[in-house]
């Protein structure tokens, strides 16, 4: 009876090169648009995810571990799978992120550099570590 | 093993299913019980009680998140498609529109 798909909502992609990684929505649109007639939303995540670091190892090391690659992807919400979390980073993102994106390549990978350096950020806090971890299965 | 109160629920449940059938709004089938979830507009969803174990978990977790009370029919989706009057199996259910059944209160009291 609520509406859970909202910006900010984590989610696993379930289909195609990014199925298993964690998502974050930045926009949704429910009832779809002209050219997508069907439920969807722009996704940003995680392609790669940072790796294990220990105390042990040297700030170099560290550095090099801790590297995020993000995607932003326009998704059917069939391909999705929502999840309890949340990231409250959807305002940042959702600056980031502009309109055209959603169609034009370009900007989208524009928009991806700027997401990355974003997720990035967030990763070094220490915040919302389940969204970094990778999921296993 | 079903105790007489169970029992007596399940029926109250089939036989107020019928009536959500002629007066309410229902989406039989998984693929359009998820879609009017993820819209928020399920009241209630029923599943039958051979419905897979991750397609049960799933529902689940939906309801969770949408906030929608899920009904575990006992019968299978054999009963379940002829519960709801169709001639064909029918193991996920969601209830849009009650219409003038009261289905929904029967559901809250029993669970």
């Amino acid at each position: 009876m609520v509406k859970f798909l909202k910006p900010g909502k984590v989610v696993v992609v379930l289909q195609g090169k990014y199925a298993g990684r964690k998502a974050v929505i930045v926009q949704n649109y429910d009832s779809g648009t002209q050219e997508r007639p069907y439920g969807h939303c722009v996704i940003a995540g995680i392609d790669k995810y940072p790796r294990k670091v220990t105390r042990k190892m040297s700030e170099k090391k560290v550095k090099r571990r801790s590297k995020v690659r993000a995607f932003l992807r326009v998704v059917n919400y069939n391909h999705i799978m929502p999840t309890r979390y949340t990231l409250d980073l959807a305002d940042a993102l959702k600056k980031v992120v502009p309109e055209e994106a959603r169609t034009n390549l370009t900007s989208r990978k524009k928009a991806q550099k700027k997401v990355q350096q974003l997720l990035k950020e967030r990763y070094l806090t220490g915040k919302n570590r389940w969204f970094f971890r990778k999921l296993r299965f | 093993m079903v105790s007489k109160k169970t029992k007596k629920s399940t029926e109250t449940v089939s036989s107020r299913l019928a009536l959500v059938m002629k007066s309410g709004k229902t989406t039989l089938g998984l693929k359009s019980t998820l879609k009017s979830l993820r819209q928020g507009k399920t009241k209630l969803v029923v599943l039958a009680n051979n419905c897979p174990p991750l397609v049960r978990s799933q529902i689940e977790y939906y309801c969770l998140l949408a906030k929608c009370n899920v009904h575990h029919f006992q019968g299978n989706n054999i009963e379940l498609g002829t519960a709801c009057g169709k001639y064909f199996r029918c193991a996920c259910l969601g209830i849009l529109d009650p219409g003038d059944s009261d289905i929904l209160k029967v559901v809250e009291e029993t669970a």
